[in-house]
C-alpha cells in the first residue's frame, strides 16, 4: 500500500461531481495510509463537497489513517466555508480547514 | 537608553514621512480634498511634537514653520499646486535626511525661506485677483473663507436591534430541487450580525454517505434591525422542505439586572429543546463541566454542546463590544524579535517531525494521537508566526508613486501609475528585497518604454503613458507585474546588439522569448545614450539575479508599439515550506508540495522495454526522470518504485523515487557558501532523526536533466 495519495481537484466542486469525488476519496483511502487534498486549485464549493471532506475526515479517523489538507486556500473556497459556518471570515490556511473538519468529524478529547 | 527611544522615534517618524509623501501625491491629484489636507497637517503636527520631545531640535523648528504654512492651506489661503507639492516633498526629504544624519540638498533655513517666499507670493496673487474681482463687481473686498471640513455622516440606525435564534435543518433531498443552502446563509448575513454553527453529526463515513443528499443542519444567531418576517422571508422557498424554528430572544443588554450576564450553557440547551431543566439540575451535582457530562450521558451531542457554547461566546462578545472602547489594535515589534520567534518556531517544526517519526516507529496509537494534535498546534503556530511576517505589498507600491512622479518630471514625460492588488501579502523580507528590482523595472519603463507626449500623440496614443503595477497570489507564489503602454521591446535591435557583443552567432534563429531574455545579460543595453536614469545596462541582470535569489522567475512579454510586461513570480515566504518527503537509497529529499500533482506506482521491468522515458498519467503522456540516475545513487532499487508527478514553471514531468514518505513541513536552511551553486537544490532541512534532506528546485533540476540527456544522446 502506498504511503501517501495526493488528490488535486481543480475549479468549482458542486453536487454534479460529488459522486465522482466520493469514489476518488474511497479509492485513495484504499490505496494509501494518508490522503492529502491539495486545496490550491479549488474554487467555489457547495455543501455536497464540504460534507464529503467532513466524511473523509471521519473515515480516516475510524480506520486509523490520516486525512490532511495542504496548499493555499483560494478566497472562493474560503468564502464557501465561511458561509457554511465552518470558519470565521479572515485569512484562512490549509491547517485551519483541516482542523475544523477534524473537529466536525468528532476528534477525541473535545467536550 | 535614550538612544533606544530615539531609534523608536526614527522608525515612527519614517512611517509618518511615508504617509506624508503618499498624502501629498494624493493632494496633487485632488487639491480640494479637506480630508487629505487634514491628514498632512496632523502628520506635521505629530512630527513637530515628537521630534521636540526626543531632542531633534532642528526637525522640530523646521516642522513648526511647515505647520504654519499647512494652517494657511487648511484655511484656504491658497490651493495646493505643483510647486507647493514640490516644496513640501522636498521638505519631507529634508526631514528624513535630518533624522538619519544624511547630507541634504539645502539647509532648513534656505528651504524655509524658499517656501515662505512662495506662499507669500501666492497669497499676494490671490488677494490681488480678489481685489480686481471686487472692483469689477463694485463690492467690498471679500474676506478669505476658511475651508469647511467635511464631516463624515454618522451611521444612522433605522430601528432597534433584535436577536433571533434560528434552527435550520434541510431535508436530505434538498439538493435535488436545486436549493443551495449556502446562498440562504449569505442572505441572512446581509440582514445583520450572524453567528452560524454547523451541525455535522449526521454526516456518515464515506462508505455510507450519499453525496447527493444533505446531512447538515445549523444553529444560527442573528442580530438585526429587521422584523421577524424579513428573517422568515429568507427561507420562504424552502419552508416546506426543512425544519425551521425561529425564536425571538431578548438582546443581552436589555435583559433584567439579575440576568445581566451571558446565558448559561444549560439555559441555552433547554431553550433549544435539547434537554430539560430537571436533567440539567441533576447533572450539575457532578464535579465535571456540564458539557462533558451531557455528552457522556448522551443527553446532547458534542456538536449541540459546541454550538451552544458558540452562542454563549457570541452573546459575551456582543455585550463586551457595546461597552468596550476601541483601543490601539496594533503594536510595534522589533524585526529581530520576530526573526528570533520564527527561528524558534522552525526548531519546533523539526522537533514535531521527530515526534511524528518516533510515534510511527513505536506504533503507539495514544502517542500517534498526541503527535497528530501536536502537529496541528505547531502548524497553527507556524502559520501565525509566518502571518506576522506578512505585509501587504501596497506599502512598497506607495513608494513608487514618488519615483514615477519625479522621474516623469525629470524626463519631461507624462505618466500615470496604476496599482492593483496592493492588499496582496508576502513576507516582509521578500518585500524589502523586491524594492530595488521593481524600481529598476519602473525606471526602464519610463525611460526606454514610454514615449514623450508629442510622440505618443503622433502615434495615436493618449498623451499620458501608463505604468501598471499589480500583485496577486498564485498558489504558493505571488505574481507581480510591471506593465507599460510604451514602445515595447525591439526584437531586431536586441538581436543586433547581442550579435555585436558576441552573445549569439549571427544568422541564428531565436524565439521571441530567447531574444527578450538577452537583455538580462550583464552590461546589455540598447539605449542610444546613457542617462542619469538608466542606460548603463547594469540593471536587468541584477533584477534577474535578485529574483532568482528569492527562488523566483522573470518572464517578459512585449508587443512592438503597444507595450511591455515583466512578470515576477516569487515564493510567498522564504522560511518554511510544505513539502513531500521522498527517499532514494539512503538519501532523503523534499519536493515543494506546491508543485506536486500526484504519485503513482512505477514498475521498472515494464518500462525497461520502452525506448523513450514517457508514462501515461491520467489522460497525458509525460516524460519522467529517474532521480537515482540523475543523482548517481548506487545500490539496488526496490521492485516497486514511485513516480511523483510535478508541475514546475517550465516543466511537467514524473520523478522516480524509491519511496514517498509523506507530507513534511520544512524549515529551509541555506546550503552555505560551498554548496550554494549546486544546481537543482534550493536548500536543505534537518529531519527528525538529525539526517539532512535536500530541498529540490524542480525547475532547475529538470533543466539539468534535460541538458544531461541531450549530451548523452
Amino acid at each position: 500500500m502506498a504511503t501517501v495519495k495526493v488528490l488535486t481537484w481543480e475549479g468549482d466542486q458542486t453536487v454534479d461531481k460529488a459522486v465522482e469525488r466520493k469514489n476518488e476519496l474511497l479509492k485513495a483511502f484504499g490505496q494509501a495510509h494518508q490522503v492529502v487534498v491539495s486545496l490550491s486549485l479549488l474554487g467555489n464549493v457547495d455543501l455536497s463537497f464540504i460534507q464529503l471532506l467532513v466524511s473523509a475526515s471521519l473515515t480516516a479517523r475510524r480506520n486509523g489513517k490520516r486525512f490532511s489538507m495542504k496548499g493555499t486556500v483560494k478566497p472562493e473556497f474560503a468564502r464557501s466555508l465561511v458561509a457554511a459556518g465552518y470558519l470565521a471570515a479572515g485569512a484562512v490556511s490549509a491547517n485551519d480547514v483541516e482542523a475544523v473538519f477534524a473537529a466536525a468529524g468528532g476528534e477525541p478529547g473535545r467536550p | 537608553m535614550i538612544e533606544r527611544f530615539k531609534e523608536a522615534f526614527r522608525e515612527e517618524a519614517g512611517e509618518l514621512l511615508g504617509n506624508l509623501e503618499s498624502n501629498l501625491l494624493t493632494l496633487e491629484k485632488d487639491p480640494e480634498s479637506a480630508e487629505t489636507i487634514g491628514a498632512i497637517f496632523r502628520a506635521m503636527h505629530t512630527l513637530k511634537g515628537s521630534s521636540a520631545m526626543f531632542g531633534f531640535d532642528a526637525v522640530a523648528a523646521f516642522t513648526h514653520e511647515l505647520e504654519s504654512i499647512m494652517v494657511m492651506l487648511r484655511e484656504g489661503a491658497f490651493k495646493a499646486d505643483r510647486r507647493f507639492i514640490d516644496l513640501t516633498l522636498r521638505s519631507r526629504d529634508l526631514i528624513a535626511a535630518l533624522l538619519t544624519g544624511s547630507p541634504a540638498e539645502l539647509g532648513t533655513d534656505a528651504l524655509t525661506a524658499e517656501f515662505k517666499s512662495y506662499t507669500e507670493g501666492r497669497i499676494a496673487e490671490l488677494e490681488e485677483a480678489k481685489r480686481r474681482e471686487a472692483a469689477d463687481a463694485g463690492a467690498d473686498t471679500l474676506a478669505l473663507q476658511p475651508n469647511d471640513v467635511r464631516r463624515g455622516d454618522s451611521p444612522s440606525v433605522s430601528g432597534p436591534l433584535r436577536r433571533y435564534r434560528i434552527q435550520f435543518a434541510p431535508e436530505p433531498g434538498i439538493f435535488s430541487n436545486g436549493t443551495r443552502p449556502l446562498l440562504l446563509m449569505d442572505e441572512l448575513r446581509r440582514l445583520g450580525d450572524l453567528k452560524i454553527s454547523p451541525l455535522s453529526d449526521r454526516i456518515p463515513p464515506l462508505e455510507e454517505i450519499d453525496p447527493e443528499k444533505c446531512y447538515l443542519a445549523w444553529d444560527i444567531e442573528l442580530i438585526t434591525e429587521k422584523e421577524e418576517n424579513a428573517v422568515r422571508d429568507v427561507f420562504i422557498f424552502v419552508e416546506g422542505v426543512c425544519r425551521l424554528v425561529i425564536d425571538k430572544l431578548p438582546m443581552p443588554e436589555t435583559m433584567p439586572a439579575e440576568a445581566e450576564r451571558v446565558q448559561r450553557l444549560g439555559d441555552i440547551l433547554v431553550e433549544r429543546g435539547v434537554t430539560t431543566p430537571d436533567r440539567i439540575a441533576a447533572v450539575m451535582t457532578e464535579k465535571k463541566k456540564l458539557g462533558e457530562i451531557l455528552v457522556e450521558e448522551h443527553i446532547a451531542t458534542t456538536e449541540q454542546v459546541n454550538s451552544a457554547l458558540e452562542e454563549q461566546a457570541f452573546q459575551r462578545q456582543t455585550k463586551d463590544s457595546s461597552r468596550q472602547e476601541l483601543g490601539t489594535s496594533s503594536l510595534r515589534v522589533a524585526s529581530e524579535k520576530l526573526d528570533a520567534l520564527v527561528d524558534l518556531v522552525g526548531e519546533l517544526v523539526t522537533m514535531q517531525a521527530r515526534l511524528n517519526q518516533t510515534a510511527i516507529g513505536l506504533r503507539d496509537p495514544n502517542l500517534s494521537t498526541i503527535a497528530e494534535q501536536f502537529e496541528r498546534l505547531v502548524s497553527q503556530l507556524r502559520d501565525n508566526a509566518m502571518s506576522i511576517r506578512m505585509l501587504p505589498i501596497g506599502s512598497a507600491f506607495s513608494r513608487f508613486r514618488r519615483v514615477v512622479r519625479d522621474l516623469s518630471a525629470e524626463l519631461g514625460k507624462e505618466i500615470e501609475l496604476e496599482t492593483a492588488g496592493a492588499e496582496t501579502e508576502l513576507d516582509k523580507t521578500v518585500i524589502e528585497r523586491l524594492n530595488d528590482p521593481l524600481v529598476h523595472l519602473i525606471r526602464n519603463s519610463i525611460d526606454h518604454g514610454i514615449e514623450a507626449p508629442a510622440e505618443r500623440v503622433r502615434l495615436g496614443k493618449p498623451r499620458s503613458g501608463i505604468v501598471r503595477l499589480s500583485a496577486r497570489h498564485s498558489g504558493a507564489n505571488v505574481c507581480i507585474e510591471v506593465v507599460d503602454d510604451g514602445a515595447g521591446l525591439d526584437y531586431d535591435k536586441i538581436l543586433a546588439k547581442a550579435v555585436d557583443r558576441g552573445l549569439v552567432p549571427a544568422g541564428g534563429s531565436l524565439s521571441e522569448q530567447e531574444v527578450f531574455h538577452l537583455i538580462f545579460a550583464p552590461g546589455f543595453s540598447t539605449a542610444a545614450k546613457v542617462t542619469a536614469v538608466s542606460g548603463r545596462g547594469v540593471g536587468m541582470d541584477v533584477v534577474k539575479r535578485e529574483i532568482e535569489a528569492l527562488g523566483g522567475s522573470v518572464v517578459l512579454a512585449s508587443e512592438r508599439g503597444k507595450g511591455m510586461s515583466t512578470t515576477l513570480k516569487i515564493p510567498l515566504t522564504l522560511a518554511i515550506i510544505e513539502g513531500l518527503l521522498v527517499r532514494i537509497g539512503q538519501a532523503f529529499y523534499v519536493l515543494p508540495l506546491s508543485v506536486v500533482d500526484g504519485c503513482v506506482e512505477f514498475r521498472r521491468e515494464a518500462k525497461a522495454r520502452q525506448t523513450r522515458r514517457v508514462m501515461n498519467y491520467r489522460t497525458e503522456i509525460l516524460p519522467y526522470v529517474a532521480l537515482r540516475e540523475l543523482f548517481g545513487i548506487s545500490g539496488a532499487f526496490p521492485a516497486i518504485e514511485q513516480i511523483v508527478v510535478v508541475n514546475a514553471p517550465e516543466h511537467r514531468l514524473g520523478l522516480i523515487v524509491d519511496e514517498v514518505i509523506g507530507d513534511y513541513q520544512t524549515v529551509i536552511k541555506p546550503l552555505g557558501r560551498v554548496f550554494k551553486g549546486a544546481e537543482g537544490v534550493a536548500g536543505a532541512t534537518i529531519l527528525g532523526d538529525g539526517k539532512v534532506a535536500l530541498i529540490l528546485d524542480i525547475n532547475k533540476m529538470a533543466n539539468a536533466a534535460q541538458r544531461l540527456e541531450a549530451i548523452a544522446r
